[in-house]
């Protein structure tokens, strides 16, 4: 078995606020192989952004953080801000959501690409690092790449800007994209450019990704497997088949069942999940989705449940995993 | 569907609906340009049904269902709604029209005044037309009621509420003077994927028990195919295809339909390994500086000459299906048939 490329291990971050610690993510494991695509799947507040930008270093300094993520061979989370810096936008390179505010409006996009490529590699001539970014843009699809190399990031639309986002992020052969909510403030048509060219950059480079989105839609067609999050923890991991087909927690399977579908034919009403997230501040004992959850014992308000096999690579955290009506163990996918 | 079939009263009808933006630029502010926000929209809105207004961002559909509620003044054309146009009526009248006449908004957080109560800024509607405080307030509770939430939450501020419950808030407002139609301009696409069917079963639920029409504006067709009776496709201002919702989904004509159908990720796995997507090439162009003929023939994966030449006339291709294009796909006819999908 080949090595993981990156391996979290019970990272944890904390906030500390006025009115107590907001504890965003907890004990938060997984592996990603070389190549492999995992998506980390939640609604606000579930501590998916946080617990990838943790990995970066890009966490306020209010944020505490513990646990590790060994990328390569070294702890992201304890080495040197410099050495981290070597590493950030070179062998990990991160897509943000807002296109908007992601580039600096007084450079042209071209110049902030051959800056990313010059910064990690001192060598590279102007000619160079601009012959480049124009095959970078090319390669993400921005049409006339020569001309629009020049242009600021205002004469670029949102899903342009995105695309050039996504050449900045592999211009320097990242072994690791992490992908934050990349098409969520992009239209629909636009989503599905964007989602293409981060599909044949990642087969051109084989580069891995981990993508954080709240859309399962997104998940189940550009991922391989899933770790869904809820009040800063992982309710269910798996590959996507095994989470999507046999849901074996009560918050994926209430998620997968509330949303209205394309797929299907249209039922009456929509399974809706009651009451809201919980607020991450001082959370109570017990389980965060307890409150919510039509399944919930005694215990589910006492006691918070671990992340458990329940068979082949596919974890739940539920006290209950045995007795819910919609699994099936050993069925299988 | 049955909608079409049965007996229908209109309750709304656009007529040829334009409302033009002006692009202002000097130091004089001369008026420059016009940006074509809605650019010549003509339906019906039938009582009693959900209408679902989709297409993406600077088509134009916040935009109608402003004009509507005439928060932007229309250029032109017209919209008829109990005997008066709205687009002409005097202020007054407009008012008076207003009761029956209500919106909701996407953001909850800016919706809401934060420095009110919320019994105040449910029973403010109720205040500024004619009724007694002390009514108002009792019927603030009811509404609060109806939308699931509780009468004592009155005395709170808004910010002591989540994302959906604050859209109930906004919602229990629109209730506040009994109207016949509300305008609910993408009410869920700000909240909570777990929240967003909790408030679209409050709104099918009120629209029962309150007899209401609706116009729901949205981008997310999953959503819109869900709640709606007929829905409107609309591109850069301009309809694109209006039909029964089943027609919109089963028996779509108009290519950009196709292509929006085709966008949408669908959350299963194996459909969406062997989905064969259409992926539309460039941009939305701009509303300032429309494309001539077909608006949509700059990314149209089947135009031809005469998309360029001609603006393709509303065509009603079935019973209650309007298209507007000069090559409208057959029943059963995919364009990745056409075309071929795209690489992936």
């Amino acid at each position: 078995m080949t090595e993981p490329l990156l391996s979290v291990r019970e990272l944890s971050v904390d906030f500390r606020t006025k009115k107590g610690y907001a504890s965003a993510v907890r004990s938060l494991t997984y592996d990603l192989m070389p190549g492999e695509s995992v998506a980390i799947v939640g609604e606000s507040g579930s501590g998916k952004s946080v617990g990838a930008l943790a990995l970066l270093g890009l966490l306020p300094g209010s944020a505490s953080i513990t646990g590790s993520a060994v990328f390569e061979g070294e702890d992201l989370l304890t080495m040197k801000p410099s050495t981290l810096r070597k590493i950030r936008g070179n062998r990990i390179a991160m897509i943000f959501q807002d296109p908007m505010t992601a580039f600096n409006p007084v450079f042209t996009i071209g110049d902030q690409i051959m800056e990313a490529i010059q910064i990690h590699n001192g060598s590279t001539t102007d000619e160079e690092a601009r012959k480049k970014a124009i095959s970078l843009l090319e390669l993400v699809g921005v049409p006339e790449a020569p001309k629009r190399v020049d242009q600021y990031p205002h004469e670029y639309s949102g899903g342009m800007r995105q695309r050039a986002m996504i050449a900045m992020a592999i211009s320097n052969g990242p072994k690791l994209l992490i992908a934050d909510e990349p098409t969520t403030a992009l239209d629909v048509t636009i989503q599905a450019q964007v989602m293409e060219s981060l599909a044949d950059v990642r087969a051109e480079t084989g580069a891995a990704m981990v993508l954080i989105t709240h859309d399962l839609g997104l998940v189940a067609n550009s991922a391989e497997r899933v770790l869904v999050m809820y009040g800063g923890r992982v309710f269910e991991r798996g590959t996507i088949r095994d989470v999507f087909y046999n849901p074996t927690n009560p918050y994926t399977y209430g998620l997968l069942s509330s949303i209205p579908r394309l797929d299907r034919e249209e039922g009456s009403k929509l399974q809706a999940i009651p009451g809201s997230p919980p607020n991450i501040v001082n959370m109570p004992p017990g389980c965060a989705f307890g409150p919510r959850c039509g399944f919930a014992t005694e215990e589910c308000h006492t006691s918070a449940a671990e992340l458990k096999l329940i068979m082949n690579q596919h974890y739940s955290r539920c006290h209950n995993t045995e007795s819910l009506p919609f699994v099936s163990i050993g069925a299988g996918a | 569907m049955t909608v079409v079939e049965t007996p229908t009263k209109t309750i709304l009808s656009i007529k040829d609906l334009k409302t033009y933006f002006p692009i202002r630029a000097g130091v004089f502010r001369k008026v420059v340009g016009q940006v074509h926000a809605v650019d010549g929209i003509s339906l019906d809105v039938i009582a009693g049904e959900t209408l679902g207004i989709v297409g993406e961002s600077g088509c134009g559909k916040s935009t109608l269902g402003k004009s509507i509620v005439r928060l932007v003044k229309p250029t032109s054309g017209s919209i008829m709604f109990e005997g008066h146009d709205v687009v002409t009526v005097d202020h007054d009248t407009m008012q008076g029209l207003r009761r029956q006449l209500q919106m909701v908004f996407q953001d909850p957080y800016a919706s809401l005044n934060p420095r009110h109560p919320v019994h105040e800024i449910v029973a403010e509607p109720m205040i500024i037309h004619g009724t007694s405080k002390a009514e108002a307030r009792e019927r603030a509770g009811d509404l609060l009621r109806a939308v699931g939430l509780l009468p004592e939450h009155g005395n709170r501020y808004p910010h002591e509420f989540s994302g959906g419950q604050r859209q109930r808030i906004g919602i229990a407002r629109s209730l506040a003077l009994r109207p016949k139609l509300i305008v609910l301009d993408e009410p869920v696409s700000a909240l909570d994927v777990s929240i967003q069917a909790q408030v679209v079963n409050l709104l099918e639920a009120l629209q029962e028990e309150y007899d209401l029409t609706y116009m729901f504006i949205a981008h997310d067709l999953s959503v819109v195919r869900h709640i709606s009776d007929r829905v409107a496709v609309m591109y850069l201002g301009q309809l694109a295809e209006l039909a029964s919702r089943d027609d919109i989904y089963h028996k779509p004509a108009h290519p950009y339909t196709h292509s929006l159908l085709s966008a949408i990720p669908v959350p299963d796995p194996d459909i969406e390994a062997q989905r064969k997507r259409i992926v539309l090439v460039g941009d939305i162009p701009s509303p300032a500086n429309p494309p001539s003929g077909c608006r949509f023939r700059t990314r149209c994966p089947i135009a031809q000459d005469r998309c360029a030449a001609e603006v393709p006339q509303p065509v009603e291709i079935r019973t209650g299906h309007m298209v507007a294009c000069h090559f409208p796909l057959d029943e059963g006819q995919t364009l990745v048939e056409l075309v071929g999908s795209s690489r992936r």
